[in-house]
């Protein structure tokens, strides 16, 4: 566990989310970041449900076209658990097999869970501050 | 300058057209390569074309080819070609497959200016376009388009085997490279 200060003196404690390197990645500007945070929700709501029919068809060329774009938002706020497994998912599928990613899948949810829970504390206190 | 986004993944669309305008450009965004080459039909101001490699329909390298063949003409005479910035996510020897790395390495030698690594760092994607418009800049004449239409030309005939025509191209080239060599010299002794 990591913890950051952020401006206006909201202290972060997070697992997977790196707010200095996605703030960076924003040019510095929060509102930037809040923004591409409140997307970072509805993009994974949407790519894990794509996700998980995608394993659970046993369709390889579709895991690795959902995992690819779900790497560039995940990928934009960590390169933890979420970012790697997810990348992992993606080789995975490429590679034209779908074993094993059930439980690729099943460790990828728990920490995008944790990263939106993270991404979504800091906008809520940052919302609060403002 | 007027930069056109074409990412089919909408998170990372949308995040490189606000980076874009928050440098100050005017961004325009395609969701595929079919959709960014109707844009450039219709409108013969766009500058710069930033777009990813693996898209559904059309990937970037595919899309630069088809780009080529758009006839840009305006009033004053042709409109210069736009600058073709390639993104992925791939990196060579790592993550990628081997027609992967084959579609990267022609992109570079197919005349795009320059290819960013996802995710992108602000800094690398400012300099790359600050460098595009001092050249725009400086240059009327489009020697990226034409360079890459010099290549492209050159590729066709590597590759065929219509000796006559290749002939002919070189003695063109040698011909107008002279000329040039003449010119430069000449200004040269003026300055």
């Amino acid at each position: 566990m990591k913890t950051t200060l952020t401006p206006g003196n909201m202290t972060v404690a997070a697992t997977y989310f790196d707010f200095d390197a996605a703030l960076d990645r924003c040019c510095g500007d929060t509102d930037f970041l809040a923004e591409m945070v409140d997307l970072l929700q509805t993009t994974v709501a949407t790519r894990r449900i794509a996700l998980r029919a995608a394993v659970d068809r046993g369709d390889p060329e579709a895991i690795a076209e959902v995992a690819h774009a779900l790497k560039g938002a995940v990928g934009s706020m960590t390169t933890g658990v979420p970012y790697t497994v997810t990348r992992e998912l993606e080789l995975l599928g490429m590679s034209g097999e779908s074993a094993g990613a059930d439980t690729l899948l099943n460790t990828l949810e728990i920490s995008l869970d944790q990263l939106l829970h993270e991404t979504r504390s800091w906008s809520t206190r940052r919302d609060a501050a403002t | 300058m007027k930069i056109l986004v074409v990412d089919d993944v909408g998170y990372t669309r949308h995040f490189h057209v606000r980076l874009l305008q928050k440098f100050g450009h005017d961004v325009l965004s395609a969701e595929t390569g079919p959709q960014a080459l109707k844009m450039l039909e219709r409108d013969m101001g766009i500058d710069v074309v930033l777009t990813d490699l693996m898209m559904r329909d059309m990937d970037g390298v595919e899309l630069f080819k088809a780009a080529l063949r758009i006839s840009r003409v305006v009033d004053g005479g042709n409109a210069p070609s736009p600058v073709f910035i390639l993104m992925t996510a791939l990196r060579p020897g790592g993550n990628s497959q081997q027609k992967d790395i084959e579609k990267l390495r022609m992109a570079k030698e197919i005349g795009f200016i320059d290819v960013l690594y996802k995710p992108i760092e602000p800094e690398q994607l400012r300099s790359v376009l600050e460098n595009v418009k001092f050249a725009r800049g400086k240059i009327a004449v489009d020697v990226a388009g034409a360079s890459r239409r010099v290549t492209e030309t050159v590729d066709h005939l590597v590759t065929g085997d219509d000796l006559e025509a290749s002939t002919k191209f070189v003695d063109c080239l040698r011909t107008q490279l002279e000329r040039l060599e003449d010119a430069i010299a000449e200004k040269t002794e003026t300055v």
